[in-house]
């Protein structure tokens, strides 16, 4: 296992290399969540930073009641990952910017054919948020144009991925369908769980389920969006969600597994992704059900929303910040935004890797990064 | 000896101003306009007078045939294109027609945006743009008794005014609380809707549509959300004016740089030589168009470059003074008169950071006046019912006059600053 899995107390367990630093608040939410009824057990991922009451970057498994206050509001938030066909040395970052224009209207009519066949194949009912199908959000959401920048196994070895050509990386979740499920639930029962025996439990699991697929749905539309937009092919390689609760077992005990920014590790390739101007890893995970099957879900913020441009203004122009060291781009015309995604606002990617892989839960297949980040034009709708 | 040829994709104000533009002096042998309406060239601004039956389609159609003959111009009704081939300079049309082009002007202009919402696909869900949209609303006045217009910008504002005039019950959707929010601040949008209320218009503000939910293959409802509550609306049309997209797909898919639109240069030069783009179709450093205005001085800068475009390839007459004109973005003052009332807006007028706002309302009589001042100058204007000074604060936000010495008397307007003087 390693020696960065840290005990800090009886049920909760943190993945953390020594020279991971992590906030002390973060730690002590972590504990305090383990408080909660049923809570069985709680691991930190090497990304863990606090959230609002709860900590994200964690895996808490329950039995007998669950908590949809620890999914949180953005439920079936997750990435998905595509091969497009626009070979990398042919393409420029300013003339892929260019193409970009605004990708944050809604859907046209023409989209409606697909949106509604997806919708069947899902099991997906219309939702008062299916406007927002087909956009980004706020907050931590982008989508990312990647290149394999190292392989760390043969080429041949990666179905489906072509070295030669861009990656599209899209990160965005159940917008306001999943806020909506959150409130209601938060209006009638508060920040309590959900015990086996309530309807309401039963009741909330389908509708965070529906939120899962719609987010699903929203990724893909996002994908589809933008490959029309920079006229490219592109093919789905992975989907996977990182904000839900689900069935799971430990050592033949049934009960609620809730990740909160942890991606699952028993679900295929996943992608790790850095801050917007850091690398992404794309690896095998190696799946521990002693630390709930989970891994970090990015780099995890230093510091919080609203508190980095005035730390980073004196130092960095808006214009420097839609550079990264990569030479690509960010494209984010709200200036508070800009500076909260600055790399210097999240822990190293690489920190990251390390402490994952020193617990032996990651093989790392392919190293990537930016090429051109869209995360919002700041116009009106 | 081949004949030189102007091609022009789009029969709209933008290809029709070009047109004024480069006179009967021009070079080309011939000029062929491909339009997709089956109408020749009307002033698409007065489709809402039209549709409210105060003027007729012969009113707003300013040229004859001879007038297109005098220009050896040839307009090319129903003739969609199907592509445009860059390397073989010509355009192919659905029909099958070919046109070889030595210029080609794009000025496909722009299509309404209709959200993906289930219930769309019927024939009595519209957009607001062409008279094709009007002729059908026109068609189905007899039997109609209720219609819902989405979205209350200006062009949204207007075809509820219209309607309503026929004596339709109309509703009239907006997702925001502010109507006509890009050229209208809470205060004046205020005055709009008091005016539209007193037309009898049905006005609902922070409404997010659902569904249109249909009955006899037709939408016969707009099932929408609002304060979290969902409502359904029974109605006879349903109109979308809920924004404009340029209409670039022929662009793009003959490997011209597109982005939000057809991207141009100083010009009015699409990245493919000799082709040009203008209007709501066209990008200009990342802007996008709408209004008419800026429309009028890209048709100078395009009329000028098809004056020379033969200049480099035969001899120009000496003394020649003629020069390319770049086109430059400007501020414009937006002058609209919408439901009777009148309001003119210029500039940044809800800015509030390091600004004073000087205001005057008299909100009973349908008046107010704006100004946003920032270091002494103005930045931004609205006026509502008292218009009479919008072309004098235009000036002086254009020429960023210093107003600290007029700025107490300033919103009693030009007379009376002149005469304290």
């Amino acid at each position: 296992m390693g020696n960065c899995i840290q005990m800090l107390a009886d049920q909760v367990s943190l993945i953390a290399s020594a020279n991971t630093w992590i906030e002390g608040l973060a730690t002590q939410q972590l504990i305090k969540t383990a408080e909660l009824s049923g809570m069985q057990r709680v691991i930190g991922m090497p990304d863990l930073h606090p959230g609002r009451g709860y900590p994200v970057g964690a895996a808490f498994f329950s039995q007998g009641v669950l908590y949809p206050a620890l999914v949180g509001s953005d439920i079936g938030c997750g990435m998905a990952l595509w091969q497009t066909s626009l070979k990398h040395h042919k393409t420029s970052v300013d003339k892929l910017e260019r193409k970009l224009g605004n990708q944050e209207q809604p859907l046209e009519q023409h989209w409606l054919a697909l949106i509604q066949q997806r919708q069947q194949q899902l099991g997906l009912q219309a939702t008062a948020h299916d406007q927002s199908l087909g956009t980004i959000g706020g907050g931590n959401h982008f989508a990312e144009f990647q290149q394999i920048d190292q392989l760390y196994i043969p080429a041949a070895e990666l179905p489906g991925l072509d070295q030669q050509r861009l990656l599209l990386l899209v990160h965005s979740g159940s917008r306001g369908l999943g806020q909506q499920i959150l409130t209601s639930h938060v209006e009638q029962h508060n920040h309590q769980g959900l015990t086996d025996q309530q309807p309401a439990q039963a009741a909330y699991r389908q509708q965070h389920d529906q939120a899962l697929r719609w987010a699903e749905l929203n990724r893909e539309l996002i994908a589809r969006r933008f490959l029309v937009a920079i006229g490219s092919e592109g093919e789905p390689l992975l989907d996977v969600n990182h904000n839900l609760v689900s069935p799971f077992q430990l050592h033949g005990q049934t009960g609620w597994l809730h990740r909160k920014g942890a991606t699952p590790s028993d679900q295929g390739l996943v992608v790790i992704p850095g801050s917007r101007g850091d690398y992404s890893w794309l690896v095998r995970p190696i799946a521990n059900p002693d630390l709930l099957c989970s891994l970090a879900h990015g780099a995890g913020r230093k510091w919080k929303r609203g508190d980095c441009r005035q730390r980073l203004s004196h130092k960095y122009s808006v214009n420097d910040l839609r550079y990264t060291r990569f030479g690509s781009q960010v494209i984010c015309a709200d200036r508070e935004l800009l500076y909260d995604e600055a790399p210097e606002a999240y822990k190293p990617a690489s920190a990251i890797m390390e402490s994952l892989q020193q617990a032996g839960l990651v093989e790392p297949l392919a190293r990537l990064k930016p090429v051109l980040t869209y995360k919002t034009r700041g116009e009106c709708c | 000896m081949r004949t030189s040829t102007l091609v022009i994709i789009g029969n709209g104000m933008a290809a029709n101003r070009v047109l004024e533009e480069i006179g009967t002096e021009h070079a080309f042998d011939a000029i062929e306009v491909l339009s997709d309406e089956s109408i020749p060239h009307y002033n698409r601004i007065m489709l809402s007078p039209l549709l409210a039956r105060e003027t007729t389609l012969a009113d707003i159609t300013p040229h004859d045939a001879q007038w297109y003959r005098q220009r050896r111009i040839h307009i090319h009704l129903k003739h969609p294109v199907e592509k445009i081939d860059t390397d073989g300079r010509r355009v192919i049309c659905k029909s099958g027609k070919e046109f070889r082009y030595d210029a080609l002007l794009l000025a496909t202009g722009s299509r309404s945006a209709i959200p993906a919402l289930p219930g769309t696909d019927a024939s009595n869900v519209l957009g607001f743009r062409t008279m094709t949209d009007v002729d059908a609303m026109l068609a189905a006045l007899p039997q109609l008794r209720h219609a819902t217009v989405i979205g209350a910008g200006l062009l949204g504002v207007e075809a509820a005014v219209g309607l309503r005039a026929q004596g339709v019950e109309v509703t009239l959707m907006h997702r925001n609380q502010v109507l006509m929010n890009r050229q209208l601040d809470a205060v004046a949008s205020g005055i709009l809707e008091a005016e539209l209320q007193r037309r009898g218009v049905d006005v609902r503000t922070g409404v997010n549509p659902l569904e249109l939910p249909h009955s006899n293959g037709k939408a016969s409802a707009v099932r929408y959300s609002r304060d979290g509550n969902q409502e359904t609306l029974d109605t006879d049309l349903v109109i979308f004016a809920t924004g404009i997209l340029p209409n670039m797909e022929l662009a793009a898919a003959a490997g011209i740089d597109c982005g939000r639109g057809i991207q141009v240069d100083s010009r009015m030069r699409t990245s493919v030589s000799d082709v040009y783009a203008i209007g709501e179709c066209c990008e200009f450093n990342g802007s996008t168009y709408g209004l008419v205005a800026p429309i009028w001085d890209q048709a100078k800068v395009v009329g000028r470059q098809l004056q020379l475009f033969f200049a480099d390839r035969v001899c120009v007459p000496r003394g020649s003074s003629l020069k390319p004109i770049d086109y430059q973005e400007r501020e414009h003052l937006t002058k609209l008169k919408v439901s009777g009332v009148d309001m003119h807006s210029m500039g940044d007028f809800n800015a509030t950071r390091d600004c004073d706002v000087l205001e005057l309302q008299d909100l009973d009589e349908g008046i107010y006046k704006k100004l946003v001042v920032r270091n002494n100058c103005i930045i931004g204007v609205l006026c509502v019912g008292d218009v009479a000074d919008s072309g004098w604060y235009f000036e002086l936000l254009s020429d960023q006059t210093d107003i600290s010495p007029i700025r107490s008397q300033l919103l009693f307007g030009k007379a009376w600053c002149n005469g304290a003087a």
